[in-house]
């Protein structure tokens, strides 16, 4: 017994990296564990309730997941673990939603788990007859809903009642200069084999290519719903080229364009714009009989889709993101609303690829002088930030660093518009702003795109708003960039490495003894849990 | 049979540390209101008590109990217990010195054991309590389902907690040197102090209750004025090794123990510690109560906590430790122990991260420096600048941190800690905190100084650092005086200015007098100050006790009749006076007192029908109404 695996009794797990057996332990262990922090040496996972379901929904069982965990252990995995996997496993499919010709039922396979849920206040209003011991009638529109309220009670329901077909429409991948890779084929397979649910793949896996999988494997219509407007035009552009599609028949919907055509996307604020307290673009979800639902950046999901989609159960839903883990978790919510996970992915093949590389960070310290010293020291706490982020003399560094990667494609992140116009001015380099109109900006885009602008000054507001096009090189002057797991990952978007090559570099400027230290702190921890290299220069030594 | 007269004679015969060591193991119903011998006989005899003792005595103890009735000695006892009973000499002899020790019997001064009249009143109110039943019943014979686990498998699985409980003990322990746990007046924790606890120590909220008390009887925490704080011990317990601080915890568990249990363990050490020992414990207490299941489901929480059980079955080291101590069953842990490591990971992350048990001392010098974020079989520690000021302070130099963390590294420095440790050091010691004394030559203090009443300062040998600090907004409450070039003075104490230095991210210093540096002071949460916590009340009912009488039986025998006589006069009934005459006869009286006081009994002879007033001097006894 020394394998790569620590099993702690908090049900957290340690994977040693260096470990030879590593890889595979990984391979395995994430089918039921959550990836919480992956710095270079030891990753750490997290066993959770939801994370046992969707692995026992994929079809894995308590054994296979506990043989995991004893085959890979350095030490005994502790008894309460054990028990714990054996249990929370047990829970899954006691309950099972299935349908009768019309008739949604709710069938017990063990009738004291469902006469104890029947029970419950919230199950007993959804239920509309008792047929016997083992089988309730469901209201028609109670399906997500029930599978809701059956997972807060702990008894996650396996949902077996089957989907609309929807329109047919038809749909096919344009392979004539490319094909799905095989891990991107397998989660479109275990996509459909399992009915609904998410497909988990790193940023630059090609989750929409699954997406355009999924729909050609389902020859229907299709709503696809995703976080923006710049999304939706990214996801069409990217249909157009890689399945039979045309333009006829894709429709956006969004708060400029209001097409309604057998493959719509949408964006998720304007299914939520209320007006007058009611929502008012319901009508799409019943717009054309939809058989396919696709659901971009699932943990992204705002908390009123969740309810339209508790509606939704009828149509055939692929959830598409990068992590399952949601900022206000509601993670149990995607599992009863969109689906169990049907795929993650194999992180090794991805990684050989080249799609993963992270960026490597550095965090560039810079002394204020002394009279820029004291007017800090002498400024209440709400202004402090804004000195220390805004100091003049980051910009002697900005150009050191620019000169130093001269040649390459480079943006200038700063948050506040002063510092901004001074950067650019100093720089000689056009300034892409919150203020900028669209046209501008994607010209300047375009321009950065072709080479012909090497260096772009962006606002934070621009950096949120739309997407910005890949860059070797980022230098952030102000503002906190990165203190999210999505934001690590748009930083890796954002980075590739070069085609040389060389890694793509994210330069954070710090002023030294303030608070943008505490900022850079946090920034510090978070980007090398999430595998990026992390170095801290001074301003000095870079100068040298 | 004895009667309560004798046991309060007994009683009053006690040394007070035996009749407190005794009373312990009493439940006494409001000890508060016990004033002399004869309330304590009263107490002790109360039905709702005697029914509570009779619950803890085993089957033995208590058909012993019924032999008592006629009054004899031990070794005459045991022909009354049923021979088909089989108890030996020794045990009989046992039970009755258990008896007596629980106030049910009285032994009297010519050596005979004679049960109480309460006490056979209510054993006899229990039909499962007559000589009869007591020894025909027979013990039960618990069917056990066989499972196929081996016991290296059984073993195996215990390892964790073996080392889990050491772990999570010294978590607490760290937690409780933090800010103590406050005990609540009725005694036990709070939910949210217990709650804390756990969010502090990373251990279960159900596990608090049981770790401290195991801390308690280890003699690991001791009760401060704001509640469980570690004792003295406490810091080489931490720095022992893990079997052996496993077996100092498991021998105090083990001598706190209820009698009781120890006495079903004694008999039921290979079966399983479940159900089966359920079962037998109720056939063993045939009087036994509420107490078998609450008493048998903590003493299984602890040892599942000990890992002394899994899933209710003793391991290797239980048995061991029943049958043959606490250093047998220490060797057999120290097998199962997981062997304690030497290297580390270092991230770029700053944290750390021990793949295994990291070996005690290397544990402790990498808590100076670091935080713990997590310990189990693994512990993750995450490095941080307060934590190498704090080493730093503490003697640590840059050097001496960086051979260490190299020594315990398999992946060498990450370039941001070596940074840090690099920074840190430079930074180290530009703000030095001490206390001003007033008059003192060294303080070296101005006039104007001296006038402002400064108690602490703070120095620099940069001015400029100096100038950034008196311009420093966040610290404008404490009032800062420049005295000086170098040197800022403070009307708050030393350790108040550096806290609010540190809190600024300010590096500094903690100083003497004679400027050497001082360790860094340990921030403790500041309690609000807490309900003392109650006396022991038997201690005290011990103590008025021994103040409230003389010592001879004759003292003994006068206030009895005296408080007799006031019972009567307070109930209005008839007892029976037994009265010295002058030539030294005695003669019987039936009387209905009316008064008690002056040296003299008044009353109503019911005989003759007539007013009497006796000396309370003549009468020799009073015993209550004919029947």
């Amino acid at each position: 017994m020394n394998g790569p695996l620590i099993v702690q009794s908090d049900r957290t797990v340690l994977l040693e990296v260096a470990h030879p057996d590593a890889e595979d332990a990984r391979h395995d262990l994430s089918v039921f564990a959550e990836l919480e922090r992956a710095p270079e040496h030891v990753h750490t996972y997290r066993i959770t309730r939801l994370g046992l379901w969707n692995a026992r929904a994929a079809g894995h069982t308590a054994e296979d997941m506990l043989g995991t965990l004893e085959k890979y252990s350095k030490f005994p995995v502790p008894q309460s673990v054990t028990v714990d996997i054996g249990e929370t496993v047990a829970r899954y499919g006691r309950i099972v939603v299935e349908r009768d010709g019309t008739q949604l039922l709710l069938r017990g396979t063990d009738t004291a788990v469902l006469r104890e849920v029947a029970r419950n206040k919230k199950i007993a209003e959804l239920l509309v007859g008792k047929r016997s011991d083992d089988v309730y009638e469901l209201a028609e529109w109670a399906r997500g809903e029930v599978k809701q309220q059956l997972i807060k009670l702990g008894w996650p329901a396996e949902d077996n009642a089957g989907y609309t077909p929807g329109t047919p429409h038809e749909i096919a991948l344009d392979t004539s200069e490319w094909a799905l890779r095989g891990y991107q084929q397998e989660a479109v397979d275990n996509f459909f084999s399992g009915g609904s649910g998410v497909v988990v793949l790193p940023c630059g896996a090609g989750k929409t290519l699954v997406g355009a999988g999924a729909m050609a494997q389902a020859k229907t219509t299709t709503l696809i719903l995703v976080t923006n407007t710049v999304s939706a035009r990214q996801w069409r552009d990217e249909l157009l080229k890689r399945t039979t599609l045309t333009e006829d028949e894709i429709g956006e919907y969004s708060g400029s364009v209001k097409e309604v055509k057998p493959v719509t996307i949408a964006t998720y604020q304007i299914l939520t714009a209320r007006r007058a307290g009611k929502y008012t673009h319901l009508s799409l979800l019943d717009a054309l009989d939809w058989g396919l639902v696709v659901y971009d950046e699932v943990h992204l999901l705002p908390a009123p889709v969740f309810k339209l989609t508790a509606e939704l159960q009828a149509r055939r839903r692929l959830g598409l993101t990068a992590t399952l883990v949601r900022e206000d978790g509601r993670e149990a919510d995607v599992f009863s609303l969109i689906g169990p996970k049907r795929f993650d992915a194999p992180w090794k093949e991805i990684e050989a690829q080249g799609f993963i590389s992270p960026a490597s960070c550095y965090e560039v310290r810079v002394d204020l002088p002394q009279d820029a010293r004291l007017e800090y020291a002498a400024s209440a706490d709400d202004e402090r930030y804004r000195l220390a982020a805004t100091a003049p003399i980051k910009l002697d560094v900005v150009h050191q660093l620019v000169a130093k990667h001269d040649g390459e494609q480079i943006l200038v992140i700063g948050q506040y518009l002063d510092q901004i116009d001074e950067l650019a001015k100093s720089l000689g380099a056009p300034k892409l702003t919150g203020a900028t109109p669209v046209e501008e900006r994607q010209r300047l885009f375009q321009a950065f795109r072709d080479g012909e602008v090497k260096v772009l000054v962006v606002s934070k507001v621009a950096n949120f708003s739309v997407d910005l096009p890949e860059a070797t090189v980022a230098i952030q002057v102000s503002g906190s960039y990165g203190s999210r797991q999505e934001e690590a990952q748009r930083l890796g978007r954002l980075l590739r490495p070069k085609k040389s090559g060389l890694p793509a570099s994210f330069y954070t400027l710090v002023s030294r003894d303030t608070v943008d230290q505490d900022f850079a702190q946090n920034r510090q921890r978070f980007l090398a849990e999430q595998g990026y290299s992390y170095t801290i220069l001074d301003s000095i030594a870079l100068a040298a | 049979m004895a009667s309560s007269l004798d046991l309060a004679g007994s009683l009053r015969g006690l040394d007070p540390s035996i009749l407190e060591a005794r009373l312990g193991e009493r439940h006494l119903a409001r000890p508060t209101t016990v004033h002399d011998a004869f309330d304590l006989a009263d107490a002790l005899l109360e039905p709702s008590s005697v029914r509570e003792a009779l619950t803890r005595l085993d089957r033995t103890a208590l058909l012993v109990l019924q032999a008592s009735r006629t009054p004899r000695p031990p070794s005459d006892l045991l022909s009354d217990v049923d021979p088909q009973f089989e108890v030996s000499v020794d045990q009989v002899d046992a039970a009755a010195s258990r008896l007596a020790s629980l106030f049910l019997v009285v032994v009297q001064p010519d050596g005979r054991v004679a049960s109480l009249d309460p006490v056979s009143i209510v054993l006899d109110e229990n039909p499962d309590l007559t000589v009869e039943a007591l020894a025909g019943t027979r013990p039960p014979v618990v069917l056990e389902s066989v499972d196929d686990l081996d016991p290296a498998t059984l073993d195996a699985r215990s390892a964790e907690r073996l080392y889990a409980i050491v772990i999570e003990l010294a978590e607490v322990l760290r937690a409780v040197a933090v800010a103590p746990a406050r005990e609540l007046a009725k005694g036990g924790l709070a939910l949210p102090e217990t709650r804390r606890l756990s969010e502090a120590a990373r251990v279960d909220v159900a596990d608090v209750a049981p770790l401290i008390g195991a801390a308690r009887s280890a003699g690991l925490v001791e009760l401060g004025p704001d509640g469980w704080i570690p004792t003295a011990e406490a810091e080489g317990w931490l720095q022992s090794e893990w079997s052996s601080r496993w077996a100092s915890l498991v021998g105090a568990w083990l001598g706190s123990l209820p009698r009781e249990i120890l006495l079903v363990l004694d008999q039921r050490v290979d079966t399983s510690w479940g159900a089966p020992l359920r079962t037998f414990s109720e056939w063993l207490f045939p009087a036994g109560g509420q107490w078998i299941p609450e008493r048998l489901d903590a003493f299984a929480r602890s040892a599942e906590l000990f890992g002394l059980t899994s899933g209710g079955r003793p391991t290797s080291v239980a048995v061991a430790l029943l049958r043959e101590g606490v250093s047998a069953a220490r060797s057999l842990v120290g097998a199962l122990m997981p062997q304690p490591i030497d290297q580390v990971y270092l991230q770029h992350d700053l944290t750390v991260v021990a793949p295994g048990p990291l070996a005690p001392s290397l544990d402790g010098r990498l808590r100076t420096i670091a935080e713990v974020e997590s310990a189990g079989l693994a512990a993750t520690y995450r490095i941080s600048e307060a934590g190498i000021q704090q080493a730093l302070s503490s003697g640590e130099t840059e050097a001496s941190l960086r051979e260490f963390l190299e020594s315990i590294s398999s992946t060498g420095i990450p370039q941001p800690l070596g940074y840090l440790l690099t920074e840190t050091a430079a930074r180290h010691g530009r703000f030095r905190v001490a206390s001003v004394v007033p008059g003192s030559d060294s303080a070296g203090l101005s006039e104007a100084a001296r006038t402002f009443g400064a108690v602490s300062q703070v120095r620099s040998d940069d001015p400029s650092l100096v100038d950034a600090l008196e311009a420093d907004q966040a610290l404008a409450p404490l009032g800062l005086r420049r005295d000086g070039d170098h040197r800022l003075l403070c009307r708050y104490d030393a350790e108040t200015l550096y806290w609010a230095l540190t809190d600024e991210r300010y590096p500094v210093v903690l100083e003497d007098a004679a400027a050497a540096p001082l360790r860094s002071p340990i921030r403790r949460k500041v309690r609000r100050s807490t309900v003392a916590p109650p006396g022991n009340p038997i201690h005290d009912l011990v103590a008025r006790l021994s103040s409230s009488a003389g010592d001879s039986a004759e003292d003994t025998e006068r206030a009895w009749i005296i408080r007799q006589l006031d019972a009567a006069v307070k109930a209005r009934i008839t007892v029976q006076l037994t009265v010295a005459q002058s030539d030294g006869s005695t003669s019987t009286l039936s009387m209905e007192p009316t008064g008690v006081g002056g040296g003299r009994v008044r009353g109503r002879d019911r005989k003759s029908d007539i007013e009497r007033t006796l000396p309370l001097s003549s009468i020799v006894a009073v015993a209550g109404p004919e029947a």
